[in-house]
């Protein structure tokens, strides 16, 4: 493999986008990618052969393929340790990568291209302009113009209203609040999710056309598969849901510049000591995750784009400058859930259906924005999901040991097992599931390390500490009572208060943080033409909202900042 | 392999979590299956020993990772026990097995708390729970989420393939859907009921 003039670390949902710039701008790129690619005829049976080294070609991408190996199916997609969507090897007969999370909990992402926005929910909404200004070393105003250049090219639109979102936004009218209609949230309200997901196929009411030809035309079908990865369109680079291996890798194979090569686990970035520059990057060692064969691969920049985990990961493993805030600083937003169960007269009466339909829809189509204290968005799921997320994981034990208080808004706090749990599950089509993401402040003793005892087979593993701040612990009560009021005020009958434990990690952010160990050009202050794509530049957790959007609007300002500063003739 | 031992005691835990119950309506009385009665117990053994304790570094232990959690499981239901905290004891259990299996289902519950609260001394549990509270609260938390994703996930409709990932071909639906009433994978619904906004990409924002 030629060198490339810039590899970037990581095809989730940074590192596409920074390839795909960089490529345009007529620099060449490789990416490397530690998990399978998906519908690639270089890879047809991604899980059992290993297939092709790498993919330059955007022919390569076959439609046919992908919608075979996104079969909507849950244990099948989304089991954390046999699923095709795991964090582990693109080998589905070998064991997953495993993290040490010293509590209740995970780190939910994915190994792969695309990444973690293979099952992401594609919402993407700006960050809280009062979580920048002031605190950033940029300012909103001077994010906007990459997040409009995102939100154009993905596109992100406001989600299509269907059941469970009309009784959300029902809901939310009752409880007073107001809609407000604006990408720049400044005011607390409801409003449809800015999503990255294709408008709803114009054919969507027309009996005449089937459901199963309309998955095959450009559009969003509503058929609520989101968090499984959506299969759905005419073609890989018109899937409806916008992970990046359908919209940012296109585009980048379009360029005639980019080559993604997956299966290519990165185990140390190497550094020389330049007269001029000092230390600097020049270039990576990896393991292919099926041969175990290491390489070297080098390149006048290098772009780590890991995640939050991995980055400061292979920083503290490749044996890179001491810096006090590597891996430190970890946010993950104060994370919680609250089910509402209503009873079908009621809905009939509301909806003009006695279901709230939780499987239909964008998995997440609307939201209520808290500026300072976070927001709360609806959330569908299939059935194993929805009962592992609302009756299986609590940091309160088991409902039947906590007291009821009849102050309280909620009706039930814990998990629910037991006949309970077969009744309450005997109601999934009329629950409403609420989705609580409370804004965190940053704090030094949380964040990521390497265990000292245990490694894999590219070094030692992540150490994952998270603690919520007093803040967290607050902002989340408020969020816990805007949901419970909400979905009283829509009329559920039985409100599930699930009391997530703090470490279900899936709004991680600023273990690498800017101003701290990136410059504002995210490169990093201790080793030079090294960059950083991903959450973990950002400076603090941006308000509560979720973090892609605006990790792929500085990815986009980090390509032309890069570009200017080492490729400019 | 597990042995029954180990087996009896996660059936316990499974049947307490997702016991099979009973609808009476015209037609009579329906009995609605439990994890026990899909082997969701296989699951679970399976995902423990084959694909944890390898990246535990536990796959060369003369025991698996099921047996020291069966294990410290009945520890637990033996301090319940000791403490004249178990409302009921069996003698004759369903899944016969240690002492874990002889309690009520409420009770089985109690001893996953016990372990949860960390009222158990933790140097004397079996490695690798051994000194290690963090791996303790994560594989009880992890054990609740898993029984609950597997039973009502897709897992059994696999059939003779289940352990097999690659190979999987759903064979028929799991029982679970029909519970519920989800109607597993769809080409998409025709539940469009509009736009309450819109975004046009200059920038700006308008009401549908």
């Amino acid at each position: 493999m030629p060198n490339p003039d810039v590899i970037v670390i990581g095809a989730g949902g940074g590192g596409p986008v920074i390839a795909k710039e960089l490529g345009e701008l007529g620099l060449k790129v490789t990416v490397l990618e530690a998990g399978p690619w998906y519908g690639n005829k270089q890879w047809p049976m991604p899980n059992k052969d290993r297939g092709s080294l790498s993919s330059s070609n955007v022919d390569d991408l076959d439609i046919g393929l992908y919608r075979a190996q996104f079969n909507k199916y849950e244990n099948d997609m989304n089991d954390l340790t046999n699923g095709k969507l795991r964090w582990g090897p693109a080998n589905r007969e070998t064991p997953p990568w495993v993290r040490n999370i010293q509590h209740r909990g995970l780190a939910w992402q994915n190994a792969g291209v695309g990444g973690t926005t293979l099952h992401y929910l594609a919402n993407s909404p700006r960050a809280f302009p009062s979580a920048i200004d002031g605190i950033w070393p940029l300012s909103y105003r001077e994010l906007i113009p990459y997040y409009e250049k995102v939100e154009a090219t993905l596109p992100v639109q406001f989600a299509p209203t269907t059941t469970k979102e009309e009784l959300f936004y029902y809901g939310a009218q009752k409880a007073g609040w107001p809609l407000i209609p604006t990408l720049d949230v400044t005011t607390s309200g409801y409003r449809p999710q800015p999503n990255a997901i294709l408008p709803v196929n114009e054919h969507i009411k027309n009996p005449y056309v089937s459901l199963e030809q309309l998955s095959w035309m450009e559009g969003c079908t509503l058929c609520g598969h989101c968090v499984k990865g959506c299969p759905h369109g005419p073609s890989v680079d018109k899937v409806a849901k916008r992970s990046t291996d359908v919209s940012y890798v296109p585009l980048a194979l379009k360029t005639g510049n980019v080559t993604i090569r997956p299966n290519a686990f990165v185990i140390k970035v190497l550094t020389e000591e330049d007269p001029a520059e000092g230390i600097r990057t020049t270039g990576v060692r990896i393991r292919d995750t099926w041969t175990g064969e290491i390489e070297e691969l080098k390149a006048q920049c290098v772009v780590m784009a890991a995640g939050c985990v991995e980055t400061p990961r292979l920083w503290l493993n490749s044996g890179l400058p001491t810096n006090p805030w590597v891996g430190r600083g970890l946010v993950n937003h104060y994370i919680d859930w609250v089910s509402g169960v209503f009873d079908e007269q009621d809905l009939q009466s509301i909806l003009g259906t006695g279901d709230v339909h939780p499987f239909v829809g964008h998995s997440s189509g609307a939201r209520l924005d808290d500026p300072g204290t976070g927001f709360i968005q609806v959330t569908g799921m299939s059935p194993g999901l929805m009962a592992s997320l609302t009756y299986g994981f609590s940091e309160s034990g088991y409902h039947f040991t906590n007291e009821s208080d009849p102050h309280r808004k909620w009706d039930a706090k814990g998990r629910i097992v037991g006949e309970e749990l077969k009744s309450l599950m005997g109601d999934y089509r009329r629950t409403l599931n609420l989705l609580l993401l409370a804004n965190d402040q940053v704090d030094q003793r949380n964040g990521i390390t390497v265990d000292p005892t245990i490694e894999d087979e590219h070094g030692p593993i992540p150490l994952i500490k998270y603690n919520p701040t007093a803040l967290a612990r607050r902002n989340r009560k408020r969020l816990l009572n805007i949901s419970s009021n909400l979905l009283k005020k829509a009329g559920a009958k039985n409100v599930v208060w699930s009391d997530w434990p703090a470490t279900l990690m899936i709004h991680m952010e600023s273990t690498m943080r800017m101003g701290y160990v990136v410059d504002t050009d995210c490169e990093a202050y201790q080793v030079k033409r090294l960059y950083i794509a991903d959450n973990s530049v950002h400076v603090n957790g941006i308000g509560g909202a979720n973090p892609t959007l605006t990790t792929q609007a500085l990815a986009t300002r980090t390509a032309e900042k890069l570009a200017n500063q080492y490729f400019r003739s | 392999m597990q042995t029954y031992y180990t087996r009896a005691t996660f059936q316990s835990l499974l049947d307490a979590m997702i016991p099979p119950t009973f609808t009476t309506d015209t037609c009579g009385i329906t009995r609605s299956l439990g994890a026990v009665d899909i082997r969701l117990e296989d699951y679970v053994l399976w995902v423990l020993d084959d694909k944890l304790a390898p990246r535990l570094g536990l796959n060369e232990m003369p025991f698996n990772l099921s047996d020291s959690t069966a294990y410290v499981l009945d520890i637990a239901a033996n301090q319940l026990i000791q403490n004249n905290q178990a409302i009921m004891v069996h003698n004759d259990p369903i899944f016969p097995g240690g002492w874990f299996t002889t309690l009520s289902r409420r009770d089985r519950l109690k001893a996953v708390m016990i372990l949860e609260g960390l009222k158990v001394n933790v140097e004397n549990l079996p490695f690798p729970y051994t000194n290690n509270p963090g791996f303790l609260l994560n594989m009880m938390d992890g054990l609740n989420r898993l029984i609950l994703f597997g039973f009502y996930s897709e897992w059994i409709g696999y059939g003779e393939a289940r352990f097999h990932p690659t190979t999987y071909q759903l064979a028929f639906l799991p029982p679970s859907w029909l519970q519920v009433g989800y109607p597993g994978p769809s080409f998409g619904y025709r539940d469009f009921r509009g736009y309450l906004l819109k975004m046009d990409h200059q920038g700006g924002v308008s009401y549908a």
